[in-house]
């Protein structure tokens, strides 16, 4: 990296700065007061310009040039421009079988600047008009920024000109019944977060990571043991010609631990547990991952000797608050973003339940919120809190089912039918473009059963249909696959482990009609990417579903012993 | 390396790039010969800015040494390289020329992946073993204009059944033969100096307007295979028209060599006495592998060109934020430095 001393320009244009200073705090038209978010979402608002962010500063200079200036001969100008940078310091470090193999920092300036050309009923933003992306200087060299920024502005509004264009004429194909807005207009927001820093010592983690794959020499049979972490801080900073400007910082912390062996008929038998917070204090000690290891390295021993679950099976199945999170995430989640179909479908989202609003998707003792302002529910640490979304609306707390019934979409500024507005869930991975996305989505029950009350449920409604087991669902894995199922002995309540099942028909359809009762206890399948989000869910009985023998492929077990086994 | 762009006003985009490259971080060179080349760059760039496109020609050119030695790497170095021989979708330009004369006599070309420097710069295509375990060898390719060898990998084409040396690849990939220290010497050779004068020579005799000088060229890219037409095509950057009745010489930018190797080859008519050294990277089927090539200068009797496909994107319409004056209201018309 070379750093050039830059005093001497940075003094030349001293007169300049304080010039557009001015000119900032006069088109800023309104300010919001930042909302220090509940749990550890902590931020602070300082008056713009106080002591002015050189990021900021330099994103807002070359701004203004743009807003009033950029115009193409037989062009209309630009109606709306914004600046995005994400500043992303990651740590990442990994080691298998007892030895470290990747310990690595990085740190990168993303650029994205989106120019709209035409207004926010009909605009640009389409194929070539969604934005381009830039590598931005990571130091705060406003001139090199700025001149990155020029680059990608030009580029960016001649590409919105040459898109306004291809969409009218692709428009012109279809007849739209309902005409929506192209852009959800909106009033600006400012807010100025605290910048996020990464806050660890390596060593003692490289050691957590070598000691907790050094456990493989436990079981010959293990095939693989990864212990890895990834920690990153990203801090956001968002202008736009609309007088919103916005910086924000976040850190995540993560560890994680998987494994595989093979049963002895080849089948392949995964299991990992990660740990995702938000504050290195939240993270595990060494001998908290130390036993998670073993554990998990017990389960992988016991699902190798478990028996296959042959037989079909259709009948009651309840699910832990774990793996309960994880059907939501996957099936309500996706379903509940207002993301708007492609150009000239009529449909109001893409999801499942396009047509469903105002109608039921859930028993009606289930509600769900998706509430970015917390950073925490009931003791969980969550982690798709935020102040102020990617496009920067401030972000709400929206209540789309209530006592089962869809009753809202989480939305971000590209507006669907019947839904002119954003409700502040715009949100974006580092290069990507905004996107309604969850936060942090709590699904809640109106008659909380206790886990045991629960079970018992689960054996009276199996006994009710005169069937010799149930089935509990621990946890699940990818593709809603179970990987730690037990039979429930209808006779003693006695579990036993099995393998090799899949779910025949768990989909939104068994969620409307199959879920006969919710437990107490809550859990969050969390997630960092590509944009960080927590489900939380209670446990959940369906009263109906199919579980049959899965098809996987079964690879031959390894032809000779590892080789600590042949010293 | 370093690399600036800038665009024409035609949309066209023009581009350099400088190398460096040293077996030792000592060894590469000062901030004041790195910052004199940035200022040389930026020269020829805004020349080539102003500089007419080139028109398509058939005619008589003089290569510099790195210009000559780009050539050799795309032109017969990629064809030389023993896997091309076999496989029903190579072009296999050379594999059954083995022993026949496919280069003027007076010259030679070796793959030498031993050789450390070359007049004091370092070749940035030296090992010892090559990535199957191979000690390097030197081979000579071509001897006095005669095709004798190819670089081998382990895999094996018939004639040719043991590896010298030249199975390289980039970390995860398979081994293929590949270019180390590509080295093209000359028995025929005129002083530097002179060459200018056999060129303005060579125009007067064919009749041209003018001839072309190849001062730099960026790199290339090489077509090996039969599904594509076997041409080869580098990306020369500084390129003058010269004139045969002493006029200076004229910049052209937009020049694209064309023509199929064999014919081109041949019509090499003299060389310099100086070899000069391009260090670069090679990327093949086996990833990107540092490489050297050297010539000396060369007169060609023809080398044809055409003018190069290039964007037409109109350059940006604000000046950049730098040039920017606050006190101009209509500062997009100012272009100037401040």
């Amino acid at each position: 990296m070379i750093r050039r001393g830059m005093v001497g320009r940075a003094t030349m244009r001293c007169a300049y700065q304080l010039t557009l200073l001015v000119v900032l705090l006069l088109t800023t038209c309104a300010i919001l007061s930042a909302q220090v978010a509940a749990g550890n979402l902590a931020s602070e608002n300082s008056a713009a310009g106080r002591n002015p962010d050189p990021v900021l500063h330099a994103m807002l200079a070359e701004l203004q040039r743009s807003k009033t200036q950029l115009r193409l001969a037989d062009t209309q100008p630009p109606y709306y421009v914004d600046y995005r940078l994400m500043d992303v310091d990651q740590y990442v470090a990994e080691a298998a079988f007892g030895a470290l193999r990747t310990s690595m920092r990085t740190r990168i300036r993303m650029l994205r600047i989106v120019v709209r050309v035409g207004d926010y009923k009909h605009d640009s933003y389409y194929g070539p008009g969604q934005g381009v992306v830039e590598v931005g200087p990571l130091d705060d060299d406003e001139a090199g920024l700025r001149h990155q920024l020029w680059l990608g502005t030009d580029r960016a509004y001649k590409a919105a000109a040459e898109a306004v264009t291809a969409k009218q004429a692709e428009l012109k194909k279809y007849t739209v019944d309902l005409p929506v807005d192209d852009f959800a207009y909106t009033s600006a927001v400012q807010f100025t977060g605290p910048l996020a820093h990464l806050d660890f010592d390596p060593e003692p983690w490289l050691t957590t990571l070598e000691e907790a794959s050094a456990l493989y020499k436990t079981d010959p049979a293990v095939q693989s043991l990864n212990a890895s972490l990834r920690f990153i801080a990203t801090n956001r900073y968002f202008v736009s010609s609309e007088g919103t400007v916005v910086r924000s910082g976040d850190s995540f912390y993560q560890v994680y631990v998987g494994g595989y062996t093979q049963a002895a008929d080849g089948t392949r038998l995964d299991r990992s547990h990660g740990y995702q917070v938000r504050q290195p204090k939240e993270l595990p000690t060494k001998e908290e991952v130390l036993s998670r290891t073993r554990q998990l390295l017990a389960t992988l021993k016991q699902l190798r000797e478990a028996p296959v679950s042959e037989e079909e099976y259709r009948g009651p199945v309840l699910f832990s608050a774990d793996a309960a999170s994880g059907i939501m995430s996957e099936l309500v989640g996706p379903n509940v973003l207002g993301r708007r179909p492609t150009l000239g479908q009529n449909a109001r989202t893409i999801g499942d339940w396009a047509n469903n609003y105002k109608s039921r998707v859930l028993p009606d003792f289930l509600s769900a919120v998706d509430d970015p302002t917390v950073g925490s529910f009931e003791g969980h640490s969550l982690l798709g809190g935020y102040v102020v979304d990617d496009e920067g609306i401030k972000s709400s707390r929206v209540s789309v089912i209530e006592k089962g019934q869809l009753v809202n979409y989480l939305l971000g500024r590209e507006p669907i039918r019947d839904f002119p507005s954003s409700n502040g869930h715009g949100r974006a991975a580092v290069t990507g473009s905004p996107m309604p996305s969850l936060g942090n989505l709590i699904v809640q029950t109106a008659d909380p059963v206790s886990s045991d009350d629960l079970k018992k449920k689960l054996i009276e409604a199996c006994k009710q249909r005169n069937l010799p087991y149930g089935y509990f669902v621990q946890t699940l894995g990818p593709r809603l696959n179970p990987r730690l199922l037990y039979r429930i002995s209808t006779q003693d309540g006695h579990e036993e482990l099995v393998r090799g099942a899949v779910f025949g028909d768990l989909d939104t359809r068994a969620l409307r009609n199959n879920i006969v009762a919710a437990g107490k206890e809550i859990d969050s399948e969390d997630q960092l990417d590509p944009i960080p989000q927590s489900v939380v869910s209670p446990a959940l009985l369906f009263d109906e579903l199919e579980v049959k023998r899965g098809d996987t492929a079964k690879q031959n077990l390894p032809d000779y012993p590892p080789p600590e086994a042949a010293q | 390396m370093i690399e600036a762009e800038t665009r024409a006003d035609d949309g066209m985009e023009l581009l350099r790039v400088e190398t460096f490259q040293a077996a030792t971080p000592d060894r590469l060179p000062s901030e004041t010969e790195i910052a004199d080349k940035i200022k040389k760059m930026a020269a020829d760039l805004k020349a080539l800015r102003a500089a007419p496109l080139a028109e398509p020609f058939d005619g008589p050119a003089l290569l510099s040494g790195r210009a000559a030695a780009v050539f050799f790497h795309e032109v017969l170095g990629h064809r030389l390289e023993g896997h091309r021989q076999r496989g029903e979708q190579e072009g296999q330009t050379f594999t059954k020329k083995v022993n026949q004369q496919v280069l003027p006599e007076f010259l030679s070309v070796i793959d030498d992946p031993t050789q450390h420097s070359l007049n004091g710069i370092d070749l940035g295509g030296w090992y010892q073993y090559d990535d199957e375990g191979m000690p390097a060898e030197r081979v000579e390719v071509i001897k006095h204009g005669v095709l004798k060898n190819f670089l081998m990998s382990r895999m094996p084409v018939k004639g040719f059944a043991q590896s010298n040396g030249h199975g390289r690849a980039q970390a995860g990939l398979m081994a293929t033969g590949r270019q180390g220290n590509l080295i093209v010497s000359s028995s025929y050779t005129v002083k530097d100096s002179e060459l200018r004068q056999q060129l303005i020579a060579e125009i007067k005799k064919q009749g041209k307007p003018y001839g072309l000088y190849f001062e730099d060229i960026e790199g290339g890219f090489t077509l090996t295979t039969r599904s594509l037409p076997q041409s080869f095509q580098v990306l020369p950057v500084l390129v003058w028209k010269v004139y045969p009745d002493g006029r200076p010489d004229e910049l052209v930018r937009g020049v694209d060599i064309v023509g199929t190797p064999l014919a081109a080859l041949n019509r090499i008519e003299v060389t310099g006495e100086k070899t000069e050294v391009f260090n670069g990277v090679c990327g093949a089927e086996s990833g990107s592998v540092p490489v050297s090539a050297a010539a000396p200068a060369m007169l060609f009797s023809e080398m044809e060109v055409q003018k190069r496909a290039h964007s037409r994107n109109r350059p940006p319409i604000l000046p950049p934020p730098a040039w920017d004056s606050p006190d101009e209201k209509s500062s997009s018309k100012s272009g100037g430095g401040q």
